[in-house]
């Protein structure tokens, strides 16, 4: 047995907070469009594209980069929204038809990202790499940053969620979409500002984990597995399980390096989320069809 | 003449391949409703099962330490055998669930697999792979007629999986697997146990699945796990999508459609420097694919056919064939 290393803790903090945002982004897309979004990933690569172009391309500095790429995403996730699933949600399928579609729009999305800046990766023009140690924990100015900014936003959506008259429609459009119609709640309406919060949120998340590792076309695919596991572990369609499930799987995943080869990180999202649903699935808020 | 002949069999001899997973998926998603995002899994598991049944035992040199020796076909049994099993492994945490959970662990385990593959040399030879596969009755076979020989043991192949999928659409397995499809709670209401009947299906499809994994290894004689990407389950929905989930029929057109057109692509001239994207292009293609096909025709170019009850007894009577 390895002796506990705090350090671990800390990198399963930086990690996890980052995946429990675009968690909260794909969760909350899951709830009020009753789909699960298999192209969630590729937005996160979206963001963090935007913003490499804005940074390194275009040559603004990596905040304003960072900012930019939040608009950019949401109007690709809403003209997406437009043109794929929108058509879709009028003819009235399932959820099941969004899933599929949802599949070809990841495929499309990555392959057109490698296509144009291909395969190799990609680095923001940013400094603060330098790491300062803190009681033998070895963190840098761009991490403590991400963190953060992870948690700011994590109150910030908490804030809208309960004190807004947006994010309670939206919630109540989660939990009882027959009923919020009835009351009154513009499903549309909804729908729309559900895609500007998740697609916001998972675009910085995206760049936050571009930041922290590098910018590559795979990057939001190869996370999709750990963003699902943390959907899974909070209940689907509960935000605040989201970032909870997010925060744990992100630590789980790094302490395992002290005992399992890096490689496998991504079977332990896995192996926690196959547990867990063997375990308590009536825990789960599972959509029907 | 004998190049694009070569080239029309080598062609139609992967199709075939594809048409036996997209027979396969359509148990899954087509028979059954069961949203399987990992179907590669079940390939590789095949190919690599067969592969190390069937090399003789590794050399110093080699990464692998297994390495049976064992003929053929019990390569090939073993292949489908272990696909099953994976397929008995996934479906227990998934298949009581709703739909959804199946995709995202599905997803998940074939991802995992391909870590594995790279990563545990001592199994799978790493990144650097597995060679050597032995082809079957390569000694009896004359070496020009040798690719036409193999083709035929796949159309065989095929040809089992199409009769098993015909069966099932006037057997009351399959019928039992439509209902649950379309009305889960009806059929339990009626006392049939779901979870059983999925989990048949499930491994049926895994199965298939399999044996065209095994196939592909004795085709390809070299193992490696680049060639298990995802692409190949999303390659698979795409025929099975396009030609018509639910009809097997459907499927095999479906996997020769869209190998075809994987091939023919593949030999585009570089026209105006294209040659660097053509791969990308390809696979961003076959997502527009996807989404025009379940947009604008949801169910296939060869559509489902069920018949109602009065006609099924009515055919029963005549001893008429069957129209599919």
């Amino acid at each position: 047995m390895v002796s506990f290393d705090p350090q671990f803790l800390v990198n399963g903090i930086i990690v996890g907070s980052t995946i429990a945002l675009a968690a909260i982004g794909l969760t909350l897309i899951f709830g009020v469009l009753d789909f699960i979004n298999f192209a969630h990933g590729e937005y996160l690569t979206m963001g963090a594209y935007a913003a490499f172009v804005a940074n390194v391309t275009l040559g603004l500095p990596f905040v304003v980069a960072a900012v930019v790429a939040i608009p950019v995403t949401v109007v690709v996730a809403l003209a997406l929204d437009r043109v794929v699933f929108y058509p879709l949600r009028r003819q009235g399928v399932g959820g099941l038809a969004l899933l599929i579609t949802s599949v070809g729009l990841s495929m499309i999305l990555r392959n057109g990202i490698e296509m144009v800046w291909s395969s190799e990766n990609l680095r923001y023009g940013v400094s603060g790499a330098e790491s300062v140690s803190v009681l033998g924990v070895r963190i840098t100015a761009v991490q403590v940053a991400i963190v953060v900014v992870s948690l700011v936003l994590m109150v910030a959506i908490h804030l809208l969620l309960t004190r807004t008259v947006l994010g309670i429609s939206m919630r109540a459009t989660a939990s009882n979409r027959s009923l919020a119609l009835s009351s009154g709640v513009n499903a549309e309406g909804i729908v729309t500002w559900t895609w500007v919060i998740g697609a916001g949120l998972t675009a910085i998340a995206g760049v936050l984990i571009g930041l922290n590792t590098v910018v590559r076309p795979s990057m939001g695919f190869e996370l999709l597995l750990v963003m699902f596991a943390a959907v899974i572990l909070g209940g689907i369609g509960d935000p605040y399980g989201a970032m909870l499930g997010g925060l744990a799987i992100g630590v789980a995943q790094e302490v395992s390096v002290a005992f399992i080869s890096s490689a496998y990180k991504p079977a332990v999202a896995f192996t926690i989320m196959v547990v867990l649903l063997l375990w308590k699935p009536e825990g789960l808020r599972g959509g029907g069809a | 003449m004998l190049e694009q002949l070569s080239f029309v069999t080598s062609v139609v001899t992967v199709a075939g391949i594809y048409a036996i997973l997209a027979l396969g998926l359509n148990i899954h998603w087509g028979e059954t409703g069961l949203l399987n995002f990992g179907h590669v899994a079940f390939f590789a598991v095949g190919a690599y099962a067969t592969a190390l049944l069937t090399i003789a035992a590794p050399t110093a040199t080699q990464a692998y330490s297994f390495g049976f020796g064992l003929p053929i076909p019990v390569g090939i049994l073993g292949g489908v055998v272990a696909a099953g099993m994976v397929a008995v492994l996934l479906g227990v945490p998934t298949l009581q669930l709703s739909e959804e959970y199946l995709a995202i662990v599905s997803i998940g385990l074939a991802e995992i697999l391909r870590y594995g593959m790279m990563n545990e040399n001592w199994l799978t030879g790493g990144v650097a792979g597995i060679y050597g596969i032995d082809r079957p009755l390569v000694g009896a076979v004359p070496g020009e007629l040798y690719d036409l020989f193999y083709l035929g043991l796949v159309l065989a192949a095929v040809g089992l999986c199409y009769a098993y999928s015909r069966r099932l659409k006037r057997s009351p397995f399959g019928r039992v697997l439509r209902s649950i499809r379309d009305d889960d709670e009806a059929a339990t209401a009626l006392g049939k146990n779901s979870f059983q009947y999925r989990m048949q299906a499930f491994v049926v499809g895994a199965m298939m699945a399999g044996l065209a994994g095994a196939l592909w290894a004795h085709y390809a004689t070299a193992l490696t796990p680049t060639a298990f990407g995802a692409n190949i389950t999303f390659l698979t929905w795409v025929a099975l999508i396009v030609g018509g989930s639910g009809n097997a029929r459907g499927a095999i057109l479906g996997a020769m459609l869209i190998i075809s057109f994987r091939e023919a692509t593949r030999y585009l001239p570089d026209v105006y420097g294209l040659g660097d994207v053509i791969p990308t292009l390809r696979l961003m293609l076959v997502g527009v694919l996807v989404i025009a096909a379940i947009r604008y025709r949801p169910e296939g170019l060869l559509p489902e056919r069920n018949v109602s009850y009065a006609e099924y007894c009515r055919r029963l009577d005549s001893g008429g064939d069957w129209p599919w």
